[in-house]
């Protein structure tokens, strides 16, 4: 094994860190996206364009994702940090790379799971050290003891992953005859649906739905890029605050969940 | 409520505004399954309450009053944190605010503050800040890493100027803000903005193409069935997919698990017998 690949793995185990103490509060999410991720990685791997199509393919399945209730559904930066390391080093494309992230992604969401139930133990010891008045303690069980775990819960299974995978990943895809590997192709190209599909029913109001099909025939149509349809789309955003009427004037209570 | 009177302030701005950073900083980061954030929570006000409890006893009561269960939304739920700070405030002037009210209050406000905020601050305007930067990074252009950045840079303000805005008006502001209907506009407007570019990225992004083609005997050129439909409208296939998983995700509460494995084993077999 070359010390590069050790050292990348490293890399991409400390990444994972960062993007998953949830130390600051969304910052620490945004490290872990698939776009940065791509950027960083593509960076450190002397590849950076490649690196961000890569990490702007997995980000299409993965922008919509949200953690209702803390609830961690698939964690991207997971996916993000070991598929892309591995699409680089064995010149996977995109489709295949998004395909393979998949599994990862879902490992990731096991490890949330496992987080949110070790850390009972710093409730149970910060009220303890309440009891006690020992207020420095409670701030250390508070801060640094979670954050070292997370540390070790999220470091240890990306490092291995990259250390495992690069080999296996190459002996598979020799492997793999031709009509699979367009099968997943073409899986990767209709994954993002499911990105974009949570993104629209979590901004859920079905009255201004017909927005999503302008934008999408605007593209279809016309030609635009996504950047040309969001300055058409601030602009009726910003029409429709200060000219349209107040759909609901009194109270709403329940805007989260109003489908 | 009107505003507070200043001269009776124990906390300075600089007090409430280091809260909310420390509560940015930790707001997840020693979250648990049982009180979620009320660790943190409690971590993020330590300093300022020591300053209004100087007695140990009444200082542990306060911590301990403030680490109860608490889960919100970090950004525009802040504004619930800075309205319990400013309630903190007022019982250790001696107002007559007890413990029950502190926190009912403040269990009554964080559901739908999680509410406005999963929906404005995560489902929207993260989406919009990352689908720009995948825009660029599908092309290769390293802008994608700052235009995922805006994210967390405008959520931190915003959260800021909540925090504030619910410290300096007690708890009447977020009744306040839920009443005006201000809040109901903002989420629709952004909500416009997102669907538009949502639909521009699934147009880009999402595609698919049939190959199947039928030859009828009083034609020589085969008939493609793609062609048919390219000749309706442009992108009906992958908008027909897009409508589907929707559907389905909505029935199965966005739980895609298995729907990843369904796209990609219909894919394979698709690809086998050369449909797409």
């Amino acid at each position: 094994m070359e010390l590069s690949t050790i050292l990348i793995a490293a890399f991409c185990g400390f990444w994972q860190v960062l993007s998953t103490t949830d130390y600051g509060y969304t910052l620490s999410d945004t490290l872990g996206q698939p776009v940065v991720v791509g950027g960083v990685v593509g960076l450190l791997m002397g590849d950076l364009a490649q690196g961000l199509v890569l990490g702007g393919s997995l980000e299409l399945l993965y922008l919509g994702i949200i953690y209702p209730g803390g609830v961690v559904p698939a964690c991207a930066s997971s996916a993000a940090l070991v598929s892309i390391p591995i699409a680089l080093a064995t010149g996977l494309d995109a489709g295949a790379a998004t395909v393979l992230a998949v599994p990862f992604g879902l490992l990731g969401a096991a490890l949330w799971t496992v987080k949110g139930a070790v850390f009972n133990v710093w409730t149970v010891r910060v009220n303890k050290c309440l009891e006690k008045k020992d207020f420095k303690g409670v701030r250390i069980n508070a801060t640094i003891l979670p954050l070292l775990t997370s540390a070790v819960i999220f470091f240890v299974p990306v490092f291995l992953c990259n250390i495992l995978g690069s080999e296996l990943v190459l002996a598979v895809i020799d492997s793999i005859p031709e009509w699979a590997m367009h099968g997943i192709e073409v899986a990767g190209s209709l994954l993002p649906a499911i990105g974009f599909s949570i993104a629209v029913s979590l901004i859920g109001k079905k009255e201004i739905m017909p927005f999503f099909f302008i934008g999408y025939f605007i593209v279809q149509y016309a030609g635009f890029g996504a950047i040309a349809v969001a300055i058409f789309g601030a602009c009726v955003a910003v029409l429709y605050y200060f000219l349209g009427n107040n759909p609901t004037s009194g109270a709403s209570l329940s805007t989260g969940d109003e489908q | 409520m009107t505003e507070k009177d200043s001269s009776k302030q124990l906390l300075t701005k600089q007090d409430v505004n280091k809260a909310w950073t420390k509560w940015w900083l930790y707001a997840e980061v020693s979250s648990n399954d049982v009180v979620f954030q009320g660790i943190p929570h409690m971590l993020s006000i330590m300093d300022p309450l020591r300053k209004l409890y100087p007695d140990d006893e009444d200082y542990k009561d306060a911590l301990s009053r403030n680490s109860q269960f608490y889960n919100t939304e970090g950004t525009i739920g802040a504004v619930v944190n800075g309205m319990t700070l400013s309630m903190e405030e007022e019982r250790a002037m001696g107002e007559n605010v007890p413990d029950e009210v502190i926190y009912s209050i403040r269990t009554a406000l964080m559901g739908p503050m999680a509410g406005i905020g999963d929906s404005l601050i995560w489902g929207t305007s993260k989406a919009i800040a990352l689908s720009i930067a995948t825009t660029f990074a599908l092309a290769g252009n390293v802008l994608a890493v700052p235009a995922a950045l805006l994210f967390p840079l405008v959520t931190y303000f915003i959260g800021r100027w909540m925090y504030g805005l619910g410290y300096d008006l007690g708890r009447g502001a977020v009744m306040n803000m839920l009443k005006s209907g201000i809040m109901d506009k903002i989420i629709t407007a952004s909500g416009i903005l997102g669907l538009m570019v949502m639909g521009a990225l699934s147009a880009e992004n999402v595609g698919l193409e049939l190959m199947v083609e039928f030859t009828l005997a009083n034609t020589a050129d085969p008939i493609s069935i793609q062609g048919m439909l390219d000749s309706v409208a442009p992108g009906l296939l992958p908008l027909g997919i897009i409508g589907l998983v929707y559907l389905y995700l909505k029935k199965n509460n966005n739980k895609y698990g298995t729907l990843i494995l369904l796209i990609i084993v219909l894919a394979l077999v698709c690809s086998f017998f050369g449909i797409v």
